[in-house]
């Protein structure tokens, strides 16, 4: 007879086996193991109790607590010492979530009855409200005795998930209807909920549970976290459903995109018929993110899952492409900041004076290249969004004849750019489609296909048109086609585009998640403040903003400071490190706003004898020391202590910028935009502290509530 | 005007009267959300942009003629 059993794990049994000892940790794989081969086993001394809850022996010292979901069918809700038992099964509950469908593991113990006399902070709603909301019923005596911020997050600490985030938005003054729409909608059930239909729930992806033996195994791996089996049920969702084409998810700094989209490719890799080919691509906007995507992505889901995903940044991926057709050989690709110069340089050669070499430039690789437009027809037919001026026919003649000459300038150079690149690229691969879709339509049983079956994009604010274009070709516009990622506050390049004049549909397809898990609610505070008062869009000509966006973490106010002089705040800045201990781990970060104070910062401390290690393109170069960068080489970084420094009046945002204010409005806007960005990147890298200094003038960006507190 | 680009996002008209609200637009493929979004753009500002085929000779003449004298009198 078959006595075998399935045995799912709790998120919160996996967090507290997380923090028992190596040795136990292992005691209780071993356990499962056990109890998934035979539950009857007597060595396990299975037990039912008082309510629906089982008990079985770890070991001398630890109790498993486990649910019955269904014949055979075991829930890993707890991993408790002996003594506290009996406690335990006391004080939780479970309930199926009549909202997410989802079980919910509920701890009652009563809240420490507050002594401030403040009044009760959730007496404005009704219990019937607060259950509409997905708030767990046998909470709700607790939830009214809570009037202060330290017993919310007590209670919130220990509540599951959807109660924690619904009272957290709810205190801090958000309106009911948007914590509806935010926070419960997204993470409705699908079908009605029978709250006594215990199988169903397990198999709901509202319960967060997993039973795969790999994440097992990697759960006793060092490196493995947390976020690599759980996803927040909004996250999930995003990861898991299928679509009916191009789909964005948004969201502020931390909030698990990336995660979200790890989650995504893995989601696609089994669906995927077996094979050797690599029908899914990842791509990002630079190499030391890519490598970040590969790591992450086999820690998530293995070796042979990651082969059969191509992990590639977009550049190189263009440079890919046109190398594959033996175009631009012998030519010598060149930065795309070095661009601007050349214009300058051509149009003084050639003595045209009607038009501005920036102008010129922007038209050239936003429009021209970014659009692939091949022809003057295609030119003058093509939108021009965000481009400021507007061209009548006639401009656009000569400036189509002014590229045209430029090109083959470059040309008789023997370079041209990365934009170019892309474009060959994108151009390539668009004729690839066109010959693709014609051997499909005659059948003629050609092996000529799209590139990919699925892209996923990570970074996606700051992918050029171009890019897009070369992307949207190398894919079927089939469901599942494309996964991007990525949250406009943190363009850090200027690249603006509307997905929809790219052929990109994302109209209805576009969510935004709204929980950080990185950083704490007084630094998300201050990085919000930041932000005020500035319009982002939402990569498709309409707007976006951070609404919503939250954190259950609670930390130090982070601190202001300013200086008389630059000398005087690299003193600052080092007193700083050193109250903070100097840890030489890595663990606190400089970041300043150009490469000459970033090394002055470096020499600086170094002569406090501290281990200073600097952040290159590609990342800190060890992993040890004080790192110490400019702004834009924070991306994607995270780190447990952050120094923002020299953010004052002229540097930040960038002096340079003042020309355009009046010769073009519109440029200064995004320039002064992406100087905002820098700063909210820089400030939400910190997790659990953030100083801010400068000196002479603060930056226009810190308000008066921030630099006065 | 030949080439008008409307607002912000550039939306395009093969030929229009910026003075008369009035123009001319390509016909895009059925379907398309970008020839949508352009209607659209020009229908919020108070335009009357048809494609060449939707317009005959005789409505623009017409078009422009009851802008002008609404504009005047």
């Amino acid at each position: 007879m078959n006595t075998e059993a399935t045995l799912r794990i709790m998120d919160r049994a996996h967090k507290e086996m997380g923090a028992l000892p190596r040795a136990e940790q292992g005691t209780v794989y071993e356990f499962m193991n056990r109890f998934r081969a035979n539950p009857r086993d007597p060595m396990l001394y299975l037990q039912v109790t008082a309510t629906d809850v089982r008990t079985a022996r770890i070991d001398g010292t630890y109790r498993a607590l486990l649910l019955p979901v269904g014949p055979r069918d075991y829930l890993l809700v707890a991993v408790k010492h002996r003594d506290e038992v009996a406690d335990t099964l006391a004080r939780y509950d479970f309930q199926v979530n009549p909202v997410t469908g989802g079980i919910e593991v509920i701890d009652v113990r009563p809240v420490p009855v507050s002594t401030g006399g403040q009044p009760p902070i959730f007496a404005a709603f009704t219990d019937a409200q607060l259950l509409a909301l997905g708030v767990a019923e046998p909470l709700l005596a607790q939830i009214r005795a809570v009037s202060g911020e330290s017993e919310l997050l007590a209670l919130t600490a220990t509540a599951p998930q959807l109660t924690a985030d619904v009272l957290v938005a709810l205190a801090d003054g958000t309106p009911y209807q948007e914590v509806l729409e935010q926070i419960t909608e997204p993470v409705r059930a699908e079908a009605p909920v029978d709250p006594h239909d215990l199988t169903a729930a397990v198999n709901n992806p509202a319960t967060q549970v997993f039973s795969d033996d790999e994440a097992l195994q990697a759960v006793l791996g060092e490196t493995f976290e947390q976020w690599q089996v759980f996803l927040h049920p909004t996250q999930r969702k995003l990861a898991e459903k299928p679509t009916t084409g191009p789909t964005r998810v948004g969201g502020g700094p931390g909030t698990g995109k990336t995660i979200v989209a790890l989650h995504r490719v893995a989601h696609l890799v089994r669906r995927l018929p077996p094979g050797k080919d690599k029908p899914i691509l990842l791509t990002t906007f630079n190499r030391n993110l890519a490598a970040d995507l590969r790591t992450r992505l086999i820690a998530l889901g293995g070796q042979e899952l990651t082969a059969r995903v191509d992990i590639v940044n977009i550049d190189k991926l263009a440079s890919r492409v046109v190398s594959e057709a033996k175009a631009g050989t012998g030519k010598r690709i060149i930065d795309d900041n070095k661009v601007v110069g050349l214009w300058q340089t051509f149009l003084l050669e050639t003595g045209e004076k009607d038009w501005d070499a920036d102008f010129l430039c922007a038209e050239w690789t936003q429009i021209i290249l970014g659009q692939v437009l091949n022809s003057r027809a295609d030119y003058f037919r093509a939108r021009r969004p965000n481009r400021g001026r507007s061209l009548t026919r006639g401009e656009r003649d000569q400036v189509w004849q002014l590229t045209e000459r430029f090109v083959n300038w470059l040309d008789g150079q023997g370079v041209w750019t990365w934009r170019q690149v892309a474009e060959r690229a994108a151009r390539l691969e668009m004729d690839r489609a066109a010959r693709a879709a014609t051997a499909a339509e005659e059948s003629s049983g050609s092996l000529l296909r799209h590139r990919y079956r699925h892209v996923v994009v990570d970074e996606a604010q700051d992918l050029s048109a171009a890019h897009w274009k070369m992307l949207r070709a190398m894919v079927p516009a089939v469901p599942d086609d494309m996964f991007l990622a990525g949250d406009t506050h943190q363009r850090i390049y200027d690249n603006h585009v509307t997905l929809g004049s790219l052929g990109i549909n994302i109209r209805g397809r576009s969510s935004r998640l709204t929980l950080s898990y990185r950083t704490t609610r007084q630094i998300l505070a201050a990085a919000l403040e930041i932000m005020s008062g500035e319009v982002y869009d939402d990569l498709d000509g309409g707007e976006e903003n951070l609404a919503g966006y939250r954190s259950l973490l609670r930390g130090e106010r982070p601190t202001f400071r300013g200086a008389a002089t630059w000398a005087q705040e690299q003193d600052l800045i080092a007193d700083q490190v050193k109250a903070w201990g100097s840890p030489a781990d890595g663990s606190i970060a400089v970041c300043v706003p150009t490469r000459e104070l970033a090394a002055q910062v470096t020499v600086r401390l170094e002569r406090e004898g501290m281990a200073v290690i600097e952040i290159g393109p590609d990342g800190p170069k060890t992993g040890g020391g004080v790192h110490v960068g400019t702004m834009h080489r924070f991306k994607g970084l995270e780190y447990q202590r952050m120094i923002i420094a020299g953010v004052s009046d002229g540097l930040v945002p960038r002096q340079m910028i003042g020309q355009f204010q009046l010769t073009d409005p519109k440029r200064y806007e995004r320039e002064r935009q992406r100087d905002r960005s820098l700063l909210f990147v820089a400030a939400t890298r910190a997790r659990d502290e953030l100083a801010v200094f400068w000196h002479g003038t603060p930056s226009s960006f810190l308000t008066t509530r921030l630099t006065q507190q | 005007m030949v080439g008008y680009e409307l607002g912000e996002q550039g939306w395009q008209a093969e030929i229009a009267w910026p003075d008369r609200l009035t123009a001319i637009v390509l016909s895009g493929s059925t379907g398309d959300p970008e020839t949508e979004d352009r209607d659209r753009a020009f229908g919020a500002a108070g335009w009357h942009a048809r494609t060449a085929r939707d317009w005959s000779a005789d409505d623009i003449a017409e078009l422009i003629e009851r802008t002008n004298g609404s504009a005047h009198g």
